[in-house]
């Protein structure tokens, strides 16, 4: 299964495993760094949007539409983050 | 990458135990299409795969609802019932939330096909996605071609429509704003061109990355079952994936809005540009 001990790890390094090891690790690194700025960015999004809402509940179909849209957007480049990551483990 | 999943299915037949991304590359093999048939025309190679039947099914679907909801529409002599209800109100939120709003009144009654269309489709493309039936159904925006053709779509309707709305000359000489120093005018242009590629190139990778991302999230969870080696993981992981499930319906309504708003706020800027 995944190599449990040193001896293993060194197993699949020494039989040409290493260039997986490396690609493994730096998608996995990409993949959360790529989760930490879109989760920033969405947060604080909501945050403001819930701001605006709470100074003028009247506009808060306005906000939400807004937020949602924002969010979508920054979900996207969030996700081309996610798709380098995956290129790197498949290809 | 076909290649890499029978790479792996290899070795596992080996007897060879499995290294570590053996399993990622399991569960991203079942997101991918699977060829049933293929053949050759042109010198090219056209793959027949379950990706294509799941397109066919939703285009189907599509002109099976609409048809009938079309026909109904100018019912006036008795209820017309909670189907016809609801979907009238998603075309009536498209047509006068969206398209009405944002596209230019010239050509709203024109372009509000096309709008729908993009809608209607992605949106039951997705929902399609989520019947676990094993390598017939999938979900067909799930394919970077497929999300591709629509962005194609659009880039063409940007392009063309632009030209032929205001006509190519001032089309092309409306990219770049007046009243720059002459320059950095080039760059400019260069650069506005390469947004248009890169803005159809987003609206590629948003829908098809939030598409794959959802499923392999379901199916990691269901494979925990297969790292932890036991049964006492399944109930734990048929809870999470439900829950995740019902996040990929939210996920593809909302995907299918977004295309679609975004294919309106770039068609509409590049048939009335705003000097």
């Amino acid at each position: 299964m995944l190599p449990e001990t040193a001896d293993a790890v060194n197993d699949v390094a020494a039989s040409g495993g290493f260039d997986v090891m490396g690609k493994g690790l730096g998608a996995g690194i990409g993949a959360g760094l790529s989760v930490l700025g879109g989760g920033l960015g969405i947060g604080r999004l909501a945050a403001s949007a819930m701001e605006g809402t709470a100074r003028q509940p009247e506009a808060s179909g306005d906000i939400r539409l807004g937020m949602i849209i924002a969010a979508a957007l920054i979900e996207g480049f969030t996700f081309f983050g996610i798709v380098v990551a995956l290129l790197l483990v498949v290809l | 990458m076909v290649f890499l999943a029978t790479a792996s299915a290899a070795a596992e037949q080996g007897g060879e135990e499995l290294a570590a991304g053996d399993m990622f590359l399991q569960l991203f093999c079942h997101v991918q299409a699977h060829t049933f048939t293929s053949f050759e025309l042109f010198g090219l190679t056209f793959n027949i795969t379950n990706h294509t039947i799941m397109q066919g099914v939703a285009a189907v679907v599509c002109l099976l609802i609409f048809y009938n909801v079309a026909r109904l529409a100018t019912r006036t002599d008795r209820p017309r019932g909670a189907f016809q209800n609801a979907f009238e109100s998603v075309v009536l939120y498209v047509r006068d939330e969206m398209v009405y709003k944002l596209v230019p009144a010239q050509y709203a009654d024109k372009l509000l096909p096309l709008f729908l269309t993009f809608f209607i489709f992605i949106l039951f493309s997705n929902l399609l996605g989520l019947f676990p039936i094993p390598s017939i159904a999938g979900t067909s925006t799930a394919n970077l071609a497929v999300t591709a053709s629509l962005s194609i779509v659009t880039l063409l309707m940007m392009l063309v429509g632009g030209m032929v709305a205001v006509g190519p000359i001032k089309f092309w000489t409306s990219l770049v704003p007046h009243g720059l120093p002459a320059p950095i005018v080039p760059f400019i242009f260069l650069i506005e061109v390469a947004g248009m590629f890169i803005k159809a190139g987003a609206l590629t990778l948003r829908l098809f990355a939030n598409m794959i991302a959802g499923h392999l999230v379901i199916l990691a969870f269901f494979g925990l079952v297969y790292v932890m080696q036991s049964y006492v993981v399944m109930l734990p992981a048929l809870v999470l994936a439900i829950f995740i499930t019902l996040l990929e319906v939210l996920v593809a309504f909302l995907q299918a809005y977004v295309f679609t708003f975004l294919s309106i706020i770039f068609v509409s800027m590049a048939i009335h540009p705003e000097h």
